[in-house]
C-alpha cells in the first residue's frame, strides 16, 4: 500500500504494492472506517484512482460548474499536438447501442496554445495533471515531451500512440518497433512519469505492452477507441464522413477489461484501465482484471458527475466486501471455476 | 452559466400530443433563469441502447400548481418532433419518470440594444427558441438600462401560474431578459411548415403580441410557398433596402431565425441583401452539451488565420475562401450570428 508522500519514483514501491494484492480483508478491523482510496502510479502518489480520460473532460473548465476537480485522483486533458489542429468535418459523432463513435480528428491548441491558454488554469489545482501528447515522428513526441517537461504544474505524460481519427495516429501503438522507439525517445527527453496510452487495434496487445516496458515506460493506460463503423440504412451511407471512427462506451468494455487482464499477466507495470466505465462496479473489474487506476471517459458526456459516482461507487464497493483498500483487490481476478462434466 | 441552475436528474411532468407526431413535455425542475436559444440535454435515465442524451430547446420556465391543495411545481418545457430513438423513448415515459436533464446550456440569441422591430422566422420544430424569445421580449418590453441587477435575481417564481392547461400561457408568465435593454416597439413572426399541422405554437406567437405569417408548402395553411418568401416581401413592402440598412420608419430591425438549414441558408442570405442583422439558432451532432467532447463543431469563417510553429505565431490571410476555423455549437452557440457561419 501507498504509505504518504513519495519523494523520489521508484518503480519498485509499485511492485511491492502489487505484492499485498493477496491479503485478505480484514472485516473486523475495517468496521466504521473509510476505505483507502490511495494508489500509485508510476511513482505519483494519488489520493484514489479515478481519473479522467483523454479527449472526454474538455480542458477541465468544463467541468468546474459540477464538481471540485480536486477530489479527482487525477486529471488528463485533451491531446495535445505540435501545431493546433482544426479537427474533422463534422459530423463528428455517431450514436451506437450502449457507445458512440467519434471522429474529432484531436482538435486542439498546440503546444504553445495549451501553455498559455489552457495550462494557467489546471496549475491552480492541487491534482496532478497528466498531459496526454501526440506526435507526428518520434522527435515530435520527444520535443512535445521536452516542452511540457519544464512547464510548472505537469506531472507526467500520457503518450497517444493510439489514436484512430488521424492519418498515422495509431502507426505508433501497433508496431512495437515504433512503439519502443517513440517510448524510449521521450524517455530520455524527460524525468516526468511516461504512460503510453495502447490501441486496441492490435492482434496481440502484450506484444506492444511489452515492447512499451522494455523502453522505460512507468506505467500503460489501455484502451483507446476501436475502430468502428455505422451506417444509415435511410440514406446507404456511412453516418461519419470519413466512413470510421472510434468507438467508446460501455460496448467496449469487456474488450478493455480483457486487454488489462492480458497485459498484466505478462508486464509488471501498473495500468490504468479504460473503455466503457459508468459506475465504482465498472472500475472494481478492470482492478481485479489488474489494474491499479481507472479513466472514466464516454461517461462524462452522458452525466458530468461520473468521476465523482465511479468513485462513490469504488468506495462503497470497498466497504460492503470489507476491504480497507483498493490497491489489495488489484490483480485479484480469482481463477474460473472448474469445469464440470 | 455561473447564475443558472443545474439540473441533473428530474421527473417528467406532463405530456401532451399534437398531431400528427408533435409532443410538448414538461419536467420538474428547481427554478431555472435561462435565455431564449438556450438548451436542455435529456433522455430517459438508465438507457443504455438509447445511449445519447439529445438536445432540445428549452421553450419556456414555468411554475403551476398541480392538484387540487394548488401545490406549486416548476417545470422545463420542450417541444420536439418524434424522429428517431431518443424522441420516441421521450414520447413514451410516464408521469413521475426519471430522465437526465441537464441545462440550461449554450448562448441564447443575444438581444441587441436599440433594436425596434424583432423579426423572428422559424421552420417546423425550429419553433421553440422563437417562442421562447417571442415571450421574453414581450414581457421585458419595458426593461431599460440600469435594471439588469434587478432582473438577474428574479426567478420564474416571481410569476404565479395557475394553469396547467398548455394553451393558457399568457406573456407575464414569462421572466424578463437577465440584460439591460431594449424597447422592441414590435414583433413580427414568421412560421412555416410542410402543412398546417407543422406550423406550430401560433397561439403562443400572437399572445406575446407578434404579428403573425404563416406559409406551409402545402398551401393548407396561410401562403402556399415558403416561409422565407414572405419574409422577404414582407422586408421590401416594410420599406427595408440595404442604402438605408433600417426600414424607412426609422426602426432597426434584427432577425431571429431557427429551422432547417436550408430556410436558415436562405434567411442569411435575405439578411445579407437587406443588410439585417441576423442570429441564426444552429444544431449539431452533439455528445455532451457543454463543451467537453468537441464533436459539435460548426465550420465559421475564419477572418484571420492564425498559424503557431516553434513558439511563434504568424497571422496571415486565409488563402483561399474554403479555410475555415470551428466553434462548438454548444458552448459558443447555438445562436450565431449568421455572418459567422461558413456555409
Ligand atoms: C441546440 C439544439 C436544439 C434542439 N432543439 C430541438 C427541439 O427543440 N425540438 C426538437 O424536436 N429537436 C431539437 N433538436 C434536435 C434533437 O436534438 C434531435 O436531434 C432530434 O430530436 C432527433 O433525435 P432522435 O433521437 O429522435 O433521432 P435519432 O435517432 O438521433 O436520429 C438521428 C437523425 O436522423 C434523422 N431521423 C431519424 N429518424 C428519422 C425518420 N424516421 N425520418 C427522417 N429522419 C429521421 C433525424 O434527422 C435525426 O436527427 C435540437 C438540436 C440541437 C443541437
Ligand atoms: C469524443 C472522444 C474524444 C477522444 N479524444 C481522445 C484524445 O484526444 N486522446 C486520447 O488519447 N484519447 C481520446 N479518446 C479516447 C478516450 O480517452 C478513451 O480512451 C476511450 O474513449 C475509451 O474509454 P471510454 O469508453 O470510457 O470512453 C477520446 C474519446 C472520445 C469518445
Ligand atoms: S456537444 Fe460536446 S462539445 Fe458540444
Amino acid at each position: 500500500m501507498v504509505k504518504g508522500k513519495q519523494k523520489k519514483r521508484s518503480r519498485s514501491t509499485v511492485h511491492s504494492s502489487r505484492k499485498q494484492r493477496s491479503r485478505a480483508p480484514d472485516r473486523e478491523r475495517t468496521r466504521g472506517k473509510r476505505p483507502d482510496l490511495r494508489v500509485e502510479i508510476a511513482g505519483l502518489p494519488l489520493k484514489n484512482p479515478v481519473m479522467t480520460a483523454s479527449g472526454t473532460f474538455g480542458y477541465g473548465t468544463e467541468f468546474t460548474p459540477f464538481f471540485d476537480l480536486n477530489a479527482l485522483g487525477a486529471i488528463i486533458v485533451k491531446t495535445v499536438t505540435m501545431h493546433p489542429r482544426l479537427g474533422n468535418a463534422p459530423p463528428r459523432i455517431a450514436e451506437t447501442a450502449a457507445g458512440m463513435l467519434n471522429s474529432i480528428g484531436l482538435q486542439n491548441v498546440g503546444i504553445d496554445g495549451f501553455r498559455r491558454e489552457k495550462l494557467p488554469f489546471l496549475q491552480t489545482l492541487a491534482t496532478p495533471l497528466l498531459v496526454n501528447i501526440a506526435g507526428k515522428s518520434v522527435e515530435e513526441f520527444a520535443d512535445l515531451a521536452k516542452r511540457l517537461s519544464d512547464a510548472e504544474g505537469v506531472a507526467g505524460i500520457e503518450l497517444n500512440i493510439s489514436c484512430p481519427n488521424v492519418a498515422g495516429g495509431l502507426d505508433y501503438g501497433t508496431d512495437p518497433r515504433l512503439t519502443y522507439e517513440v517510448v524510449r525517445a521521450v524517455r530520455q527527453t524527460t524525468t516526468l512519469p511516461v504512460i503510453p496510452k495502447l490501441s486496441p487495434n492490435v492482434t496481440d496487445v502484450t506484444v506492444i505492452a511489452r515492447a512499451a516496458a522494455d523502453a522505460g515506460a512507468d506505467a500503460l493506460s489501455l484502451i483507446n477507441t476501436i475502430v468502428g463503423m455505422a451506417i444509415d440504412v435511410r440514406t446507404r451511407k456511412p453516418k461519419l464522413p470519413g466512413n470510421t471512427g472510434g468507438l467508446s462506451g460501455p460496448a467496449i468494455r469487456p474488450i478493455a477489461v480483457r486487454m488489462v487482464w492480458e497485459v498484466a499477466q505478462v508486464v509488471k507495470l501498473p495500468l490504468i484501465g479504460i473503455g466503457g466505465i459508468m459506475t465504482g462496479e465498472d472500475a472494481i473489474e478492470f482492478f481485479l482484471a489488474g489494474a491499479s487506476a481507472v479513466q472514466v471517459g464516454t461517461a462524462n458526456y452522458l452525466d458530468p458527475l461520473a468521476p465523482m459516482k465511479v468513485l462513490a461507487g469504488i468506495e462503497a464497493y470497498l466497504i460492503r466486501h470489507g476491504f480497507d483498500a483498493v490497491t489489495p483487490l488489484i490483480g485479484t481476478v480469482l481463477p474460473p471455476d472448474p469445469e464440470t462434466e | 452559466m455561473e447564475d443558472r441552475g443545474w439540473i441533473v436528474q428530474a421527473e417528467m411532468h406532463s405530456l401532451r400530443r399534437f398531431e400528427p407526431d408533435y409532443f410538448l413535455q414538461r419536467f420538474t425542475s428547481p427554478p431555472l433563469a435561462f435565455q431564449p436559444g438556450q438548451f436542455v440535454m435529456v433522455k430517459p435515465s438508465g438507457s443504455l441502447d438509447l445511449f445519447l442524451p439529445r438536445a432540445y430547446s428549452i421553450l419556456r420556465v414555468q411554475r403551476l400548481s398541480t392538484g387540487s391543495r394548488g401545490k406549486k411545481v416548476n417545470v422545463v418545457e420542450i417541444l420536439y418532433k418524434v424522429l428517431g430513438k431518443g424522441t420516441t423513448a421521450l414520447s413514451q415515459l410516464k408521469p413521475g419518470d426519471r430522465v437526465d436533464l441537464l441545462g440550461p446550456l449554450g448562448n441564447g440569441y443575444h438581444v441587441t440594444q436599440g433594436v425596434t422591430t424583432a423579426i423572428l422566422v422559424a421552420g417546423g420544430i425550429g419553433v421553440p427558441p422563437v417562442v421562447a424569445l417571442a415571450e421574453r421580449l414581450a414581457s421585458s418590453r419595458f426593461t431599460v438600462h440600469g435594471s439588469r441587477r434587478k432582473s438577474v435575481g428574479r426567478r420564474s417564481s416571481d410569476t404565479d401560474r395557475r394553469s396547467s392547461d398548455f394553451d393558457e400561457t399568457s406573456a407575464s408568465s414569462v421572466e424578463p431578459l437577465g440584460r439591460a435593454v431594449i424597447g422592441h416597439r414590435k414583433m413580427v413572426a414568421f412560421v412555416g411548415g410542410k402543412s398546417s399541422t407543422d406550423a406550430l405554437c401560433l397561439t403562443d406567437l400572437r399572445k406575446a403580441g407578434a404579428v403573425l405569417h404563416v406559409a406551409t408548402e402545402d398551401g393548407s395553411l396561410g401562403h402556399q410557398g415558403l416561409v422565407t418568401d414572405l419574409l422577404e416581401s414582407y422586408l421590401r413592402s416594410s420599406g427595408h433596402s440595404a442604402e438605408l440598412s433600417r426600414s424607412l420608419d426609422g426602426h432597426r430591425s434584427t432577425i431571429y431565425a431557427c429551422g432547417p438549414h436550408p430556410m436558415l441558408y436562405a434567411v442569411t442570405q435575405i439578411a445579407e441583401r437587406f443588410q439585417i442583422s441576423c442570429q441564426l439558432s444552429l444544431e449539431a451532432e452533439m455528445a455532451c452539451g457543454f463543451g467537453a467532447c468537441m464533436g459539435c463543431v460548426i465550420p465559421v469563417k475564419s477572418p484571420e488565420l492564425r498559424v503557431e510553429s516553434l513558439g511563434q505565431s504568424v497571422n496571415r490571410e486565409p488563402s483561399t475562401v474554403n479555410e475555415r476555423r470551428y466553434k462548438l455549437c454548444c458552448k459558443d452557440g447555438p445562436a450565431f450570428d449568421a455572418r459567422e457561419i461558413a456555409w
